[in-house]
């Protein structure tokens, strides 16, 4: 049985693109920026202990790629673009009614919503990748000493992160049949995650990591070197779960349509 | 013309679409409930009903959009909701409340869905477009209520279907383009299409249906065949005496009366074909001033469903 539309998936793509290429676009530029500003900032090949005074000491590129990619920019933008396509790919188009076109056509509900959640997921993994590479392109380009190996581990854990957080826009966005309830799971959930996990780091409010989803992108522990494995391996199979349900609720459930 | 139409109704025998005891309770009364009827092919089946009677949610049914409660819908023998792609690919359905996607034109959409229906030829839908006096090429979110409806219309009918389910078809549409559609369907019964319509205007089924479903509060409460409305053999008359009494003494006798208002000398009178010698004895020993015709149309019928079923109600 056929499980993709090609016609679905050019409509997702041409959708969602401009918010794709804005979301990435301006990491990207911030990377390109922070890369070309920074070499006389940092040491260089990590050279750890040996600060400059005046500097912004003993920081590496990988360091300031952690704090400013993968703890802030880039983890914002990708939830802004990862909450407003899961909203617009599935429960905008049941809530406003749009999908009734769609679906009175030989293309099926099963076809719609895998062409979807391809679409979804290949495009969060391209935005990571995408980052990634102009990274790792700028940081050769200028000769800024990077740990490659480290830099893509981060990377891959931003990548699943991703997919994770997606999961749960995906699914709200399966389950809900109105826009505004599903943004309140969809987008409520990794922001309060989001937040849940910058508050943690506050003295005393140590435990609130315990209930965040970002305390599995454990940026601190792939830099130095510690254990991060089940973290990653858990924030696959959370997203895998979450489109599993999606998925399925999808295909079982009535449409308002 | 009617000739014609009898001879298309004599070939009504394959049930193209069957919605059999079909359940579904949102609660609060509301939903359908065991509701059943059958379309056949070639037929022009109108659904009639007010808002909230359970119209679309049947028809949601039928799409494959909802799973039945309990009870099944099914199209050209198959189970709309296990084979909704098989059933799709023959249906054309326009539904009750139209939502476009945004930044797109017409005829961008309307290439779209036929690119997802595997059509090559837009001539059928350019056809529909000049049929209609529709301008595709505006952007959607532009277009008033009315151009959106024809080019919901031109998605339904462009590909062909045999069958075609439409949620309340002329709404927004001006009384020219209403007598267009309902031209469209005459010409589409020609070629042999099933069509099941729900509508709250009595006027475009009457003019469309051959057989009419009256659905109330989620149950089916009448099925009528137009053609008994049309050739009806009671018929209401309202005649006028020159008196009072003699108003009164009419109404006494063993007629069936349906209305009266002696202040105005006027007594309602439903007389059937058979009834004539014996009402025209009777006028003839009083003094009528006029008698005139009530045409019974199915808005009358529907209304006359519609009290009869609330007076049951109370009675129970």
């Amino acid at each position: 049985m056929k499980l993709l539309s090609k016609s679905e998936l050019k409509q997702s793509f041409r959708n969602n693109r401009g918010l794709w290429m804005i979301m990435t676009g301006v990491v990207c530029f911030f990377v390109v920026v922070m890369t070309a500003v920074m070499p006389g900032m940092i040491d260089s090949g990590g050279a750890a202990g040996q600060g400059r005074p005046g500097g912004m000491g003993n920081v590496t590129m990988l360091e300031m790629y952690r704090n400013m990619i993968f703890g802030m920019m880039g983890i914002i933008l990708m939830l802004i673009y990862a909450i407003a396509t899961g909203n617009k790919l599935v429960v905008n188009e049941v809530d406003r009614g749009t999908m009734s076109f769609t679906l009175n056509t030989p293309v099926t509900r099963r076809q719609v919503i895998f062409s979807k959640a391809l679409f979804y997921i290949v495009s969060l993994v391209t935005m990571c990748v995408t980052i990634g590479l102009v990274a790792s392109g700028m940081s050769a380009l200028m000769g800024v000493g990077l740990d490659y190996g480290k830099f893509w581990l981060l990377i891959s854990g931003f990548t699943l992160y991703g997919l994770a957080v997606s999961g749960i826009c995906f699914a709200a966005s399966c389950w809900f049949d109105k826009s505004g309830q599903a943004l309140m799971i969809g987008a409520g959930l990794p922001v309060a995650f989001f937040v849940l996990n910058s508050l943690s780091s506050l003295d005393g409010l140590g435990f609130l990591k315990y209930f965040s989803l970002n305390t599995l992108f454990d940026t601190a522990a792939v830099v130095s070197g510690g254990s991060f494995a089940g973290a990653f391996i858990a924030m696959f199979a959370i997203a895998m779960a979450l489109y599993i349900a999606g998925i399925n609720k999808f295909l079982k459930k009535d449409l308002p349509l | 013309m009617r000739e014609k139409t009898d001879k298309i109704a004599g070939t009504f025998d394959e049930e193209i679409i069957r919605v059999k005891n079909l359940t579904k309770d949102y609660g609060q009364n509301r939903g359908v409930f065991d509701i059943s009827f059958n379309v056949k092919k070639g037929e022009i089946f109108g659904f009639l009903g007010p808002n909230g009677a359970g119209k679309t949610t049947t028809i949601r049914h039928l799409l494959g959009f909802s799973r039945p409660q309990s009870g099944a819908t099914e199209i050209l023998g198959l189970d709309c909701w296990k084979h909704p792609e098989k059933v799709q690919e023959r249906l054309g359905y326009l539904a009750g409340e139209i939502a476009f996607p945004d930044n797109m034109t017409g005829w961008q959409f309307i290439k779209q869905i036929a690119e997802r229906r595997g059509m090559s030829d837009l001539k059928p839908a350019q056809d529909l477009c000049e049929y209609f006096q529709l301008k595709p090429h505006g952007e959607l979110k532009r277009m008033s209520k009315g151009m959106k409806q024809k080019t919901a219309l031109v998605i339904a009918f462009m590909h062909d279907a045999d069958t075609i389910i439409l949620d309340e078809p002329t709404s927004g549409l001006d009384p020219l383009m209403q007598d267009r559609f309902c031209q469209l369907v005459a010409r589409e019964k020609t070629k042999g299409k099933t069509i099941l319509m729900s509508s709250h205007m009595f006027d475009e089924v009457e003019k469309t249906c051959d057989r009419v479903a009256i659905i109330k509060q989620g149950k089916i409460i009448a099925q009528i065949g137009m053609n008994e409305i049309k050739h009806n053999k009671d018929k209401e008359y309202e005649i006028r005496f020159k008196t009072k009494e003699q108003a009164e003494s009419f109404a006494k006798l063993k007629f069936r009366i349906t209305g009266e208002k002696f202040e105005k000398n006027r007594v309602n009178v439903l007389i059937n074909n058979a009834e004539w010698d014996v009402v025209i004895a009777e006028i003839h020993k009083r003094n009528v001033e006029y008698m005139s015709e009530i045409k019974f149309t199915l808005e009358k019928y529907f209304m006359n469903y519609y009290k009869e079923d609330d007076k049951n109600e109370a009675a129970v």
